[in-house]
């Protein structure tokens, strides 16, 4: 009886609540493409990934080809600050120089390469860094870090079933490091400051299905999909990152225009998360004419566009996302962010 | 079985109950932390009040704390420099021939004037005093003055953040300590002005002179304390510092100064 009254004492010291991190950092799976497409990038592949979002794309692939990008949005320079962060090799330099602007600031950075062939892709990720720093009380910054690097392998198989329909699957390895905490500004400067960036590990192998029905015999090339994301097999779980399944459900035409292909789509998304009726909802297009590709994307909380260059094997492309954000008192708050990707394609 | 039902039932209370507390105090905590990023600081001082009756969350002591800091008007931008370069603080501060001016200090007319040789050699104790606060004045001229209407508040901070041991809230106490000090070394050159002035209330100007420099002094020896709290491997060096200034902060107590500066004034 003791024992259980213990145990009942334990589960009521509740922990402290996790650090919110915003979600496309969570699933660590955000790209060039998703960020000007949103959720849409599993209603069509503009190609400007080195892997499509939904896998079962490949199934459609016919040719060998190898890709390599690398992607960075704002404060790119910060790079090493939050590598040494992650690694446990900060010191009170680096803290300063993270916490010099005093302003909540956003990085995000991947390089990956990857070698598609018909019906199976691989690509490896060496390096993918988030950092998002949210800065509260001019009197005295309460200062809320997320930074995490991440090393991932993905592999997608695809295969034609029958009768226009497409099975993909995603199998995804990521091993991460991260730090997630919140604090005073002075806490951080003091001597023991360098306790509250103590890094956490966690590996994670996801099986990410999808099916595509694709009716290629029709003009405007309709095309329908269910893509199951975020399932996967975990060490250990944290709060800061969600393992709840993500359901997609995307559909998507081609209409003939006289020049160029033109892509419409939408995506309806649900996982716990989900708060509003419109949230889960994301309108996309694209249009590619020539060397050029332009795609956007509409949704509740977050829009995007985006165009990507292709001279020869060389490819450039730029994004602006906009996001809002509702903090926990109901306040919203709006991001602009602009990412650049420069790619190649042999 | 009953018995198990009953006791996963209340378990699951007493886990939600507590999460719903827990979530309503960082939700309370949020908005104060708005309201005083809206300038609104007497609502979030009294909702802080209030919540730190129920909570022994340091957050909330130190939230309040800024609170008080927010309304006497003091914001990061004005002490950042400080808190990323409080070395320059430290090292030889103690050895007042390095520090060149005088233009605070008692003139030696005035020294040669006191009868006693004792009182003539705590007057020159009270002028290398003078003389050291120049020198931390102009080590921490960039930290803001706080006019004395607001400063109730910075003291209040100070006293919120005594009931706290962190590192965290000592290197903030060391703060707006020394905004405080700040203030009150400026407050003793204007009553030394008044002094030099013809006509002035010397005795009483010699007295306010006096217990500015003492309270000056006290806040000095507790931002020493502090510092030494937040860098606790910089103790030694620190005290290196600190020691020198102690026996000045006794002279001052005893109020062994007033004698020489009675008798410049008759």
């Amino acid at each position: 009886m003791k024992l259980l009254i213990g145990a009942l004492i334990l589960l009521a010291q509740a922990s402290a609540l996790a650090v919110e991190v915003p979600r496309y950092m969570s699933y660590g799976s955000s790209s060039f493409a998703s960020h000007g497409l949103g959720y849409t990038c599993f209603a069509f592949d503009v190609g400007a990934d080195v892997l499509p979002c939904n896998p079962a794309f490949m199934a459609k692939e016919r040719k060998r080809v190898f890709k390599s990008n690398v992607f960075f949005g704002n404060n790119v320079s910060y790079a090493q600050e939050v590598v040494d962060l992650v690694k446990g090799n900060a010191d009170q330099g680096t803290v300063k120089k993270l916490f010099e602007e005093r302003e909540s600031s956003e990085l995000e950075a991947n390089v990956e390469a990857g070698f598609l062939a018909e019906t199976f892709a691989i690509s490896y990720s060496p390096a993918r860094i988030n950092y998002y720093t949210l800065f509260r009380n001019q009197a005295l910054p309460e200062v809320t870090v997320f930074a995490s690097q991440e090393e991932a392998t993905k592999l997608q198989l695809a295969s034609y079933i029958e009768k226009n329909m497409y099975l993909g699957l995603q199998m995804r390895y990521v091993h991460r490091k991260f730090i997630a905490s919140n604090f005073f500004l002075t806490d951080a400067l003091a001597e023991n400051g360098k306790d509250l960036f103590r890094s956490q590990e966690q590996n994670i192998l996801y099986f990410e299905p999808s099916f595509l029905y694709s009716r290629n015999d029709i003009a405007y090339l309709p095309e329908v999909s269910l893509s199951l994301v975020n399932l996967g097999l975990y060490d250990e779980k944290f709060e800061e990152y969600p393992s709840s399944p993500q359901v997609h459900l995307s559909g998507s035409i081609q209409p003939v225009v006289a020049y160029g292909n033109l892509g419409l789509g939408g995506d309806i998304f649900w996982d716990q998360s989900v708060k509003s009726a419109l949230e889960p909802l994301t309108l996309g297009a694209f249009y590619r004419f020539g060397v050029l590709k332009l795609f956007g994307s509409l949704a509740e909380h977050n829009n995007g566009v985006g165009f990507q260059v292709i001279y020869e094997n060389f490819n450039l492309g730029l994004t602006y996302s906009y996001r809002q954000i509702k903090d926990a008192l109901g306040e919203q708050f709006s991001y602009r962010r602009v990412y650049m990707q420069l790619g190649i394609e042999i | 079985m009953k018995k198990w039902v009953l006791l996963f039932s209340l378990l699951a209370l007493v886990s939600c109950q507590n999460k719903a507390d827990q979530e309503s105090e960082d939700v309370q905590l949020q908005r104060a932390t708005r309201n005083i990023d809206k300038g609104e600081y007497n609502d979030a001082i009294q909702s802080l009040q209030t919540l730190k009756t129920k909570s022994t969350n340091p957050k909330v002591v130190m939230t309040l704390a800024s609170a008080y800091a927010g309304r006497a008007g003091i914001k990061v931008d004005q002490y950042w420099g400080f808190v990323v370069g409080y070395e320059s603080l430290l090292p030889e501060f103690a050895d007042s021939d390095k520090v060149k001016s005088q233009k605070y200090a008692i003139s030696s007319q005035w020294i040669a004037k006191i009868p006693s040789e004792q009182d003539r050699k705590s007057a020159e104790e009270l002028n290398k005093i003078l003389v050291q606060m120049d020198g931390i004045l102009a080590r921490i001229e960039r930290i803001p003055y706080v006019a004395r209407e607001h400063r109730e508040d910075l003291h209040t901070a100070v006293s919120e953040l005594s009931e706290l041991k962190t590192q965290g809230s000592a290197l903030y106490k060391a703060i707006l300590e020394v905004i405080l000090l700040k203030s009150a070394i400026e407050d003793t050159r204007t009553i030394f002005e008044s002094l030099r002035q013809k006509g002035s209330n010397c005795e009483r100007s010699g007295q306010e002179l006096l217990t500015w420099v003492k309270y000056s002094w006290q806040l000095l020896t507790q931002i020493f304390e502090d510092v030494a709290v937040a860098y606790p491997s910089k103790k030694e060096s620190i005290e290196k510092v600190a020691s020198p200034i102690r026996p000045a902060a006794s002279l001052l107590s005893s109020n062994a100064l007033l004698i020489p500066l009675a008798k410049v004034c008759q």
